[in-house]
């Protein structure tokens, strides 16, 4: 038995309901369409080139492996690049540029099958599209719009943890200036390593 | 988006948790800061079998979000994905 607040929903939820099944009904081009129209125009997607680096990773028996990896590259102009030099001020020491020195007990690998390199993203907002609507239910939500740029970042010495090379990043000052920009519009994520 | 490749209008995550990671607003306090680094790495013990659904399932909600509503999403870009392209 429902409570009398979800009995008189009902017939509005019996709506959701039928606009839910329209769009399970849809085929696969339609879905596409559909997915196209609430994706962020191809213009104001941020495009990056990358750099190879060499990032030293979190999990290794001894701490010193070294796996090739790429980063957001500076100097870069157009949508997000401005991101582009917070994000790299702020992962500065977590990767060696290509050409930059290596421990003389570093171990260097190219790649390690099914490894993803621990990331930060961050995500700088740029508007907010008030009268979005939902793809399925066609409600009309207000939807935040962000310049998100992704970097890979490794350990600074061979005994960091995962979670105090958060905190370092943490309280790095780009990061800190980041944080305090945009009214706290802005956003950010940390994501582990897999493997 | 630079850590996702399009295909066909469609994003595909390199790496499953992309479509299960939350993030953060800048200006934060510290708890809700610690509990988005925490969350990403039980979303990464979830995916690999390390924890049961239901304790990632009780950690999500245990911070505000809804457990099948934030995986269900997941699961229908994945399910769109696998029917498009499998």
């Amino acid at each position: 038995m429902g409570r009398y607040r979800d009995i008189l929903r009902g017939e509005e939820l019996k709506k959701e309901l039928d606009k839910l099944q329209t769009w399970l009904g849809k085929d696969r081009a339609e879905k596409q369409q559909e997915y196209k129209r609430v994706a962020k125009p191809s213009a104001q997607r941020v495009k990056l080139d990358r750099e190879p680096v060499l990032i030293k990773v979190f999990n290794s028996a001894n701490g010193n492996l070294l796996l090739s990896g790429r980063i957001p590259a500076a100097g870069q102009s157009g949508v997000g690049s401005a991101v582009v030099t917070t994000l790299r001020s702020v992962l500065s020491g977590r990767f060696i540029a290509s050409g930059g020195t290596v421990g003389s007990t570093d171990v260097v690998v190219d790649s390690v099958e099914k490894y993803t390199f621990a990331s930060l993203s961050l995500l700088q907002y740029v508007s907010t599209d008030e009268n979005s609507a939902s793809r399925i239910t066609g409600r009309l939500y207000p939807k935040n719009v962000f310049n998100t740029v992704s970097g890979n970042f490794g350990r600074k010495t061979d005994t960091e943890t995962y979670f105090a090379a958060v905190a370092d990043i943490k309280a790095d000052n780009a990061f800190t200036q980041f944080d305090d920009a945009n009214d706290g519009k802005n956003r950010f994520s940390f994501k582990p390593e897999v493997g | 988006m630079s850590v996702f490749a399009e295909f066909k209008g469609l994003w595909i995550p390199p790496n499953a948790g992309e479509l299960l990671y939350v993030n953060c607003p800048t200006g934060a306090p510290d708890n809700v800061f610690w509990a988005m680094v925490e969350m990403n790495v039980a979303t990464n013990d979830f995916l690999h079998g390390r924890i049961p659904a239901d304790v990632y399932g009780d950690m999500l909600a245990q911070h505000g979000i809804d457990p099948v509503e934030h995986v269900g999403d997941a699961w229908e870009h994945l399910d769109l994905l696998f029917r498009h392209y499998g």
